[in-house]
């Protein structure tokens, strides 16, 4: 599978343009990653990016399963997810284009929810390995009230996590519901 | 000699990235604490010019930590400004009674907290 530029929401071609002043944010979360010494410390920090330096304290890791085309869900925080333990992925083209390498993020409160469930879907970002294999996705749902929506920063956030991020589900045995 | 910003929160991340912001954008010197009690006591020692917090922490919560750090003579005037990821206004009243002097908003915005910061310390 070779990965697709990413994008944020309603403009594919535009190229991140990440507010210098906030370069602090990429660099700290690629520190945090590169660091991780676990699948749970990777877990840990991802959920510290995208709660601080994102905005959103509810979100998902799902397992890609290339077999049935499924993504089943790995870990949680902040949002019951029992209606979604498992997507099938064709049943969704932005999932489809998402394990194919892209990122969607909302850039715009007004845009459409990414995903047809009910819950608000802001983001969703692909965990490649080392080899640029998606073997996850990581879906973000609400965001902090402070939040309206993404900017070009926090996509380049979003690439360190899909960069260096896999060790969070690379490593950790895993269990079908 | 350049002014000292204690910087409080139990993200490693959110450490890191205060940080880097303040080191590249400012000459203040960092000091780091994990969470409320650590605070305290760095704050004891260290002598900051200005306390960045976290709200939400382990052992002991931004809002307590600055009212105990009030209540110590040498750093009852000493700015605190707490990190607060809800805008709502019944945290932010909660946190001035607290005492702290001043609140921003998660996800930081380097600009906002550099002109914070220097509102309070200068440049």
């Amino acid at each position: 599978m070779g990965a697709q530029p990413t994008m944020l929401t309603g403009d594919s071609s535009r190229p991140a343009r990440p507010d210098l002043a906030n370069l602090a944010k990429v660099a700290a979360a690629r520190t945090r990653l590169q660091s991780a010494t676990c699948a749970d410390d990777a877990l840990e920090g991802i959920r510290e990016i995208v709660a601080n330096l994102l905005g959103s304290e509810e979100m998902a890791i799902y397992r890609f399963d290339v077999e049935d085309c499924a993504l089943w869900l790995h870990w949680s925080f902040g949002i019951e997810l029992n209606r979604h333990m498992m997507m099938d992925v064709l049943q969704e083209p932005r999932l489809s284009a998402v394990v194919e390498g892209a990122t969607f993020l909302r850039s715009c409160p007004d845009d459409e929810n990414l995903l047809s469930i009910t819950a608000p879907v802001n983001g969703l970002l692909p965990l490649t390995n080392e080899y640029g294999r998606t073997i996850g996705v990581i879906v973000v749902f609400g965001l902090l009230t402070q939040k309206e929506a993404f900017d070009e920063t926090d996509l380049e956030v979003c690439r360190v996590v899909s960069t260096y991020g896999h060790k969070a589900v690379a490593e950790k045995p895993w269990h079908r519901v | 000699m350049p002014k000292k910003v204690l910087l409080v929160d139990d993200s490693t991340t959110t450490l890191m990235m205060e940080e880097m912001i303040l080191k590249q954008r400012t000459q203040y010197e960092c000091v780091t604490a994990k969470d409320g009690i650590d605070a305290i006591e760095r704050a004891s020692v260290e002598r900051p010019d200005l306390i960045l917090m976290d709200v939400v922490m382990p052992r002991m919560n931004g809002f307590e930590a600055c009212k105990r750090i009030r209540t110590q003579e040498a750093l009852k005037n000493t700015p605190i400004i707490l990190v607060t990821t809800r805008g709502e206004e019944q945290y932010v009243e909660a946190g001035f009674q607290s005492g702290c002097n001043d609140y921003i908003t998660k996800p930081i915005n380097s600009r906002e907290l550099v002109t914070l910061l220097h509102g309070y310390l200068g440049e």
